[in-house]
């Protein structure tokens, strides 16, 4: 396949290797990300999701494999991946002395933009992500959300291929997250734009991400779609049963021997816990039970798999307190 | 009773100082170094002994006294290593080249010498002394009064025979006070501060702050960065510069003897050492990221360039290796030119082998800005 074929993956990662010294950040990563998907890369701080995102963006380069970004490989075509690019890093960096309208003209006239061409994007993309009003006051002056959206202005700002965003929602209020997210959505709509994006968010991920790649350890533990990835887990959906008086023992028996379940536990004096075998929820059995003991059900609810559930499932833990490779390597963050 | 303070709180507060300082050791180096190349630069920079100041000597006179006195000064170049001394024919050309910063001084043994002194007068010898450098003049007049005063011919000489000195400061510049004698060095000195602040501090800050990480993924190329910010820094040195030129020169009540041309080559003069500067600044800073190094870097720079420039005392009072040291510093010929430009009125010819120096200083540096400047994290 020849680059800029519209077939082709937006972005293949082969047997892709980072050490720093004795440290591997990233060890043998393979996978694609197809055209105009969105992909998430989740796993715990230290997991090797930036430094993954720094060699797809041309900013290290790779200890061995190799890695395509819209078919130009990120160590020996690093122009054409720049051109074809739009990266959110990790670190804020918006520069506080310029206005936002100032930093995109700025950014623009990087990519060869004529000054036009410039001034028709930067006023739609100013528009697009609520920073019109703002445009003429210096960043420094802005909200973290408001410099986050300046950022994907940013980015965007020479219509690229494939969009990188490394923890795009990390330290924001829970408003300006939302913001950003219905920002990605209405970008994935437009069509014609792959996202990447990394993050410790399960909702982020379960909410914006067309495929998900778990990374633990530098290494990939579990690849697909969300649905998929919480389909993949043992123990499937619990359901919690909450009658309006007190159960005991007779009733958890009753309850773990429907042939739905699979086990069943107390949770309390007045809740049951089910694990259930398939997917079907027993509600006839459920309210035989009730019946039989002469104990209303007050409620049954059906708690699923949630990311957060998986991400456990793969790494272990939610978050890992380690050297990462970031503290062997200082990256420019200090001065935020 | 209950104190204002907490002694281990208090005390957490010092250790936590004192861990962040032990995490960034390698600054101590310049601060302590800092004040011993103080003392080494500026002590050795100031109030040193001269040597080989370049001196003319034209002699007019065939007479045996003239030939005498001949044989003196070249026995007290050698001996004392104060002068060197080189023939001209002609006291005007000898004038015109010490006006052009060539020589120090011009000693003149005028065609009347010997007569005067067989007759058994006070026979005198004209000395023309570059009033703009007052240290230089005054010891060279100073080493003739002295050297003069003990020469005896090696027949009788007539009683009341004696040598005199006549010295011809003013018919040279016009009288130039120290502070005038500074402005060329505190422009120079402005165009370092420029350097480091735009050159040195503002590009590691920047780097820490992540706008370089934002330069990286865009098609931006090593050669658009280091000419991108090279170009900002020299601009902003040129406008600094001239601001405080024109300050200095109004402070120290300075006539611009060359008028508009002086003013222009001043301009160019500024624009070549800011231009060094800042790609010297980029250089050192190619590789660093740590905001705090330009700051701790500050004084050693400013103290290992400034001072053996020649801005404050003549370059001719160095021992040998902090003469080394100056020859590598482009501010000395900057200081230089700005001086021969500012308080002579010499035209470009007079300054174009400080500009060769200058310009070769900033080519050397924009090689090795560009090898060390990396483009990736």
């Amino acid at each position: 396949m020849t680059p800029g074929d519209k077939r082709e993956p937006a972005i293949e990662v082969e047997h892709l290797v980072k050490r720093f010294g004795d440290f591997t950040a990233d060890d043998d990563l393979t996978f694609t990300v197809a055209r105009d998907e969105i992909f998430g890369i989740l796993g715990p701080n230290g997991a090797g999701k930036s430094t993954l995102i720094r060699m797809l963006t041309t900013l290290i380069r790779p200890t061995s494999g190799h890695a395509l970004v819209m078919g130009f490989d990120v160590a020996k075509r690093t122009t054409d991946v720049r051109n074809s690019i739009g990266v959110i890093p990790q670190a804020n960096t918006v520069d506080s002395d310029l206005t936002a309208w100032e930093s995109l003209d700025i950014y623009g006239k990087f990519y060869g933009m004529s000054r036009r061409e410039r001034r028709e994007r930067s006023t739609e993309l100013l528009q697009a992500v609520g920073l019109w009003e703002w445009k003429d006051k210096a960043a420094g002056t802005y909200s973290g959300g408001m410099r986050r959206r300046l950022e994907i202005a940013r980015g965007l700002i020479h219509r690229p291929r494939v969009f990188f965003l490394d923890e795009p929602t990390t330290g924001l209020d829970p408003q300006s997250r939302r913001v950003i997210w219905e920002l990605l959505e209405r970008l994935r709509k437009e069509g014609d734009l792959t996202i990447l994006i990394c993050t410790h968010y399960m909702d982020e991920a379960d909410r914006l991400c067309d495929r998900l790649a778990i990374i633990d350890h530098g290494k990939i533990a579990a690849l697909g779609t969300p649905e998929e990835l919480k389909g993949s887990i043992p123990g499937q959906d619990v359901v919690l049963v909450e009658f309006f008086q007190e159960i005991a023992e007779p009733v958890r028996e009753s309850l773990r021997h429907l042939p739905e379940v699979s086990d069943a536990a107390l949770d309390g004096d007045h809740r049951a816990r089910l694990v259930l075998k398939g997917d079907v929820v027993p509600l006839d059995g459920i309210l035989e039970v009730s019946r039989g003991q002469g104990n209303k059900v007050k409620s049954v609810s059906v708690q699923e798999a949630t990311l957060d559930d998986v991400l456990l499932h793969y790494t272990g833990r939610a978050l890992r307190d380690t050297v990462s490779s970031e503290y062997v390597r200082p990256l420019p963050s200090i001065m935020r | 009773m209950r104190l204002p303070f907490n002694p281990s709180r208090m005390l957490a507060v010092t250790e936590r100082d004192l861990r962040r300082f032990r995490r960034n050791i390698q600054l101590v180096i310049p601060m302590v170094m800092m004040p011993i190349i103080y003392l080494l630069i500026l002590g050795k920079s100031m109030g040193g002994d001269l040597h080989h100041l370049p001196v003319a000597i034209v002699v007019e006179d065939r007479g045996a006294a003239a030939a005498g006195v001949r044989r003196q000064i070249t026995t007290l170049a050698m001996a004392r290593d104060l002068f060197t001394i080189q023939d001209e024919p002609e006291a005007p050309a000898a004038i015109a080249r010490l006006r052009q910063g060539q020589y120090r001084a011009v000693i003149i043994v005028p065609n009347n010498f010997s007569e005067d002194f067989t007759r058994g007068e006070q026979a005198e010898l004209g000395l023309a002394v570059d009033n703009t450098d007052a240290t230089s003049a005054n010891t060279i007049e100073a080493e003739m009064r002295r050297a003069m005063a003990e020469w005896r011919p090696a027949g009788a000489a007539p009683a009341g025979a004696a040598v005199g000195i006549d010295v011809q400061r003013v018919d040279v510049y016009g009288h130039k006070d120290y502070m005038q004698y500074l402005v060329p060095g505190v422009i120079a000195l402005s165009l370092f501060f420029v350097a480091m602040v735009a050159g040195g501090i503002i590009l590691v800050d920047d780097r820490a702050r992540g706008i370089h990480e934002g330069y990286f993924v865009t098609p931006l190329t090593s050669m658009d960065l280091v000419g991108g910010l090279t170009l900002s820094a020299t601009t902003l040195s040129l406008i600094m510069g001239t601001m405080v030129t024109v300050s200095s020169i109004l402070i120290a009540q300075l006539p611009i003897i060359g008028g508009l041309k002086t003013l222009l080559l001043v301009e160019l003069t500024i624009f070549l050492l800011a231009l060094g500067l800042v790609l010297f600044m980029f250089t050192l800073m190619a590789r660093v990221s740590n905001p705090m190094t330009p700051r701790a870097l500050f004084g050693i720079l400013n103290v290992i360039t400034f001072f053996p420039s020649g801005a404050l005392y003549p370059t001719e009072s160095y021992p040998g290796w902090l003469q080394a040291l100056s020859r590598v510093n482009p501010m000395r010929y900057a200081v230089h030119a700005l001086r021969n430009l500012l308080l002579k009125g010499v035209g470009f010819g007079a300054v174009l082998p400080d500009y060769l120096v200058l310009v070769a200083f900033a080519a050397t540096m924009l090689v090795l800005a560009s090898v060390l400047f990396k483009r990736t994290l």
